[in-house]
């Protein structure tokens, strides 16, 4: 996968209001697929294709214990969605810093 | 004075990015640094070539320099206010190839100017028939979570 499909994904995973509140629930630690379909009261087969999605965008990782599969969150994936994002906030920041500076320049100038 | 802003139906993805500034001059000025090539050369693509055709349809297109390389973006306008309103799409390699919209207006508080950019559209093509809550609202909540 290359890093640029994987943030696709990352991001098209974060971009679903539910998808976001699993993510939510994870952050508070692990869980089994029954326990994330009862708060959502969303079948068994609703929630597990949600996860399939952050799944495959790096942001869950499953754990077999016993017969029981526990789900818990990679921060990694969230955090290059962040990086990302956040490039084009600083850009134009670092934009408007110049902006501003040129037309201080032109206020003393005058 | 605040700008009417409409729903954009040309953003194709679901993310945005807000950042207003306050600058110490005129709307009419600001406007210019933003649509006169000589004026928006130095601070917007930091000397490189750029072509700004500020009318409805027309081109925007910026080589950006930066670290001694050149990096091109482009786009067309789809709204042009004089003084109050840009509009454009914008594609880079910074936006994965997709188009996404930059809006800046322009507010006039006294002799300053409130000059409030919104980059939205970002990304993406999975995204484009979806329409789910704002990049603000998931940046916030990413923030949140990535802190605690």
């Amino acid at each position: 996968m290359t890093p640029a499909a994987s943030l696709d994904d990352a991001l098209y995973a974060v971009a679903d209001p539910t998808r976001r509140r699993i993510v939510e629930r994870l952050m508070r630690g692990p869980a089994r697929v029954t326990d994330l379909a009862a708060p959502f009261e969303m079948s068994l087969n609703g929630v597990s294709k949600h996860l399939k999605v952050l799944e495959s965008a790096g942001l869950l990782a499953r754990d077999l214990q016993g017969r029981e599969h526990y789900l818990r969150l990679r921060p990694q994936g969230l955090r290059r969605i962040h990086a990302w994002t956040s490039r084009f906030e600083r850009f134009w920041s670092a934009k408007l810093d110049a902006l501003e500076a040129q037309i201080d320049k032109e206020n003393e100038d005058r | 004075m605040t700008t009417a802003v409409t729903p954009n139906p040309n953003v194709r993805g679901p993310f945005e990015c807000a950042v207003p500034r306050v600058i110490n001059a005129r709307p009419e000025r600001l406007f210019r640094a933003w649509t006169d090539p000589e004026k928006a050369r130095p601070w917007l693509t930091n000397g490189g070539d750029l072509i700004l055709q500020p009318h409805v349809g027309g081109l925007f297109f910026l080589n950006m320099v930066y670290n001694e390389h050149t990096y091109p973006h482009y786009g067309r306008y789809l709204q042009v206010e004089k003084d109050r309103l840009l509009e454009f799409t914008w594609m880079s390699q910074g936006t994965l190839g997709k188009e996404s919209v930059v809006r800046v207006t322009f507010e006039p508080q006294g002799e300053r100017t409130k000059v409030t950019i919104v980059h939205s559209g970002l990304p993406d093509e999975k995204n484009r028939d979806e329409h789910h809550g704002g990049w603000t609202e998931i940046l916030e909540w990413m923030e949140q979570r990535l802190e605690s």
